[in-house]
């Protein structure tokens, strides 16, 4: 493991915006989201025959989707074969990431086996409802909800508390750096623009998904990537751990730009390999939203020499 | 929090061109490659992020996909083309990967001192380096045993790893030297061991077809082995091997599901009626709405005899070629005890390639059945009156010279 850490984090006084920013992603989740638990997972929709009827079922709507929607389609998914009931299931997986299935798959006429067809109605029903009353959901981003509090509510909700710890972790380590070196307006300016960023990148990836993007990460892209163009000095402290051995772990002065192949270009790698329209949990995409807009932030500031002149216009 | 920084530069670095008296410690060699692993590793990820993404939805589709196989091993292939680029090409601009050289460690000709690495050198290491990997990175462990820390892939391309800093490294203990390289010997013994092991039982896992094309995916039951039936013929095939117990529920549902959802037209009835055998309680209710949405159909009359209260008169109005109607009514005339009956009803029905062999059962027990009727005394009342005796020994002639009975 492997983390930057150009600052010590101990002067906290000297860092209120990034240490209110932490106070307030935890607070917000310890509020709001620990222990609220919808119970979506549990529902029969996600088993494997549930998957594998809902797969049959968007099999039979693709038929019907015009030509020109269907081409906006994964490649794979052209690929699927009704008959095999393995490849139905993840059909199934990818039917339930489609806002437009979802919004008709309960009216379609459906072809198959009347019962189950429809028992899955009403389990479908249930689960939509489900879905749309849980709280990441409500405050998360996705193609579905975007309403305009949506773009910044979806910067301080996270999943779980591993997803807001390792969140936390890189905004205190780099949040300190950049706030050092610009200021606490701009280091809020960069959070928050490099957020919008990363949710238009995560759209524009998913323009169909209905699965919501929470949690900060974008916006930590943003510091990161900011950070690393701002800042070439030649090196700036890391901390590594390899195990509590003696040497092997500590500090290693590195140059700034190692950054963007251990955390940005690394994004770019994951984005890449992942099949179309199956998501491995992580929003690759608004990451690099979030980094691209950081590393344009960056090169202005080192246009302009600092940061207030953006700040203002 | 106050760390030494392994990387600071020395005062006075070393200018000694003597690598011998440099030997890079252990612990700097490692903290460089865990730097290498995180610098090379995101950007071969790059390079190979589109042929990964192939190779997973070619599992995505078939999990035991050849294609996937092959694209993995094409991965595998492109992962050590490029480690091995990108450690040749900084070898040699700068003598060092990028982790020695944060490390202040560099890479130099040794026992036959150049001014720098020749192409040739950081190729062979590099490629040595990356098949240290393929035996499980056994071999690095020389760097803990070698007097100078060489390892194989350093010793075959004739270079060393020196250290830029004031205090270099002595080089392991003898003892400890012995002490590694027995570990080693044992390694590797190990991994013969289990190469050897692993060879036969994947021979003789081929041998016995594990890796042959599977397709037990797919929604039709393979235990039906009958390419020529589809349609009704082939759920109402399912269904009476079901009834006949040569297949399990599990069989039949696939057939089911194949004709509901492949078939939907010609075989739906007969689908669900397969389902309402299969299933239980309140979800057989609704099956069996839906066999009998029209009531005067044959897969109803079946579903209406196979429930608690069915009756003979059911049976009667179902489709009397259906071959679950034949075994069913062969069976209620063995248990109304007309075995003679039941017997030509079974002799006609093994008469489809496909229930031949399952009902050869069924043909011995109205056979036994039939003989031992026979044995009773006359006015028990146990023999219908409609067997004659002749009818009878020509039946038992036709089992004896079916089964070579003397």
């Amino acid at each position: 493991m492997i983390l930057p850490c150009p600052e010590d984090v101990r002067q906290y006084s000297r860092f209120p915006l990034t240490i209110t920013l932490v106070l307030l992603n935890i607070f917000i989740f310890v509020l709001i989201f620990n222990g609220n638990s919808s119970g979506i997972t549990t529902s029969s929709l996600l088993q494997k025959d549930g998957l594998t009827l809902t797969g049959r079922l968007y099999y039979q709507y693709l038929q019907g989707v015009p030509s020109e929607d269907l081409l906006e389609k994964p490649a794979w998914v052209h690929e699927m074969k009704s008959a095999n009931t393995e490849q139905m299931c993840v059909l199934g997986a990818y039917a339930l990431r489609d806002a437009r299935f979802l919004a008709s798959a309960e009216t379609l006429p459906y072809k198959g086996d009347e019962v189950r067809i429809s028992e899955w109605r009403q389990e479908f029903s249930e689960f939509r409802k489900k879905y749309q009353q849980q709280l990441l959901y409500r405050f998360g981003l996705s193609s579905l909800e975007k309403g305009p509090l949506s773009w910044v509510t979806y910067q301080f909700s996270h999943s779980n508390w591993m997803h807001l710890i390792s969140n936390l972790a890189f905004l205190v380590l780099i949040g300190v750096a950049v706030e050092s070196l610009v200021g606490s307006a701009s280091l809020l300016f960069i959070y928050v623009l490099g957020g919008l960023a990363g949710g238009l990148g995560f759209l524009l990836s998913d323009s169909h998904g209905t699965v919501p993007m929470v949690g900060a990460s974008a916006s930590v892209s943003a510091l990161l990537a900011f950070y690393c163009i701002a800042e070439t000095r030649a090196r700036v402290r890391f901390l590594y751990f390899v195990s509590p051995m003696e040497g092997q772990y500590g500090a290693i002065y590195l140059p700034t730009l190692l950054i963007i192949p251990l955390f940005l270009v690394v994004d770019l790698a994951n984005l890449w390999s992942t099949p179309e329209g199956l998501g491995s949990g992580v929003a690759y995409a608004a990451h690099i939203g979030g980094a691209a807009c950081g590393a344009l932030l960056a090169l202005l500031y080192k246009w302009k020499g600092s940061f207030t002149f953006t700040l203002r216009t | 929090m106050v760390f030494p920084d392994l990387s600071a530069p020395e005062a006075q670095p070393r200018k000694s061109k003597n690598p011998a008296l440099a030997i890079a410690s252990m612990s700097d060699r490692f903290l460089a490659f865990i730097l290498d692993f995180l610098i090379f590793s995101p950007i071969v990820s790059l390079f190979i992020a589109s042929m990964v993404r192939q190779t997973k939805t070619f599992f995505l589709l078939n999990p035991t996909s050849q294609e996937g196989a092959i694209a993995a091993g094409l991965v595998a292939a492109m992962i050590v083309f490029f480690v091995t680029l990108l450690q040749a090409v900084f070898l040699y601009y700068w003598q060092a990967t990028p982790g020695q050289f944060f490390l202040q460690l560099r890479v130099v000709s040794f026992p036959h001192p150049q001014e720098r690495l020749s192409l040739n050198q950081c190729l062979l290491r590099a490629f040595f380096w990356c098949t240290g990997f393929l035996c499980l990175a056994v071999p690095f462990l020389e760097v803990a045993s070698h007097p100078f820390r060489r390892a194989f892939h350093e010793r075959a391309s004739d270079t060393m790893v020196m250290t830029l800093k004031q205090q270099g490294d002595e080089g392991p203990h003898p003892l400890e030297s012995r002490f590694i390289s027995s570990w080693m010997r044992m390694s590797f013994l190990f991994l013969l061991l289990f190469g050897v092991l692993g060879f036969f039982k994947t021979y003789h896992m081929l041998k016995l077809g594990a890796f042959r094309e599977k397709d037990g995916h797919m929604l039709a039951c393979k235990e039906i082995k009958d390419p020529d039936l589809s349609g009704v013929a082939r759920v109402d095939a399912a269904l009476s091997l079901f009834l006949l117990n040569e297949v399990s529920a599990e069989c039949l549902e696939k057939e089911a599901e194949a004709s509901l959802w492949n078939d939907p037209v010609n075989s739906q009835d007969m689908a669900y009626l397969a389902k309402f055998v299969i299933s239980e309680g309140e979800e057989q209710q609704k099956y069996f709405a839906k066999v009998c949405r029209d009531s005067t159909s044959s897969p109803c009359a079946i579903a209406r005899y196979m429930q608690e209260q069915g009756t003979a008169e059911d049976l009667i109005q179902a489709d009397a070629s259906l071959w679950t109607t034949q075994l069913l009514l062969s069976d209620e005339k063995f248990t109304q005890r007309d075995y003679m009956k039941s017997l030509q009803m079974i002799e006609a029905l093994q008469k489809v390639p496909s229930l031949k062999n399952a009902l050869e059962k069924r043909y011995v027990r109205a056979m036994w059945a039939l003989n031992e009727s026979s044995l009773q005394p006359q006015g028990s009342g146990r023999a219908p009156a409609s067997v004659s005796l002749e009818e009878k020994d020509s039946w038992v002639e036709k089992f004896k010279e079916r089964y070579e009975v003397p």
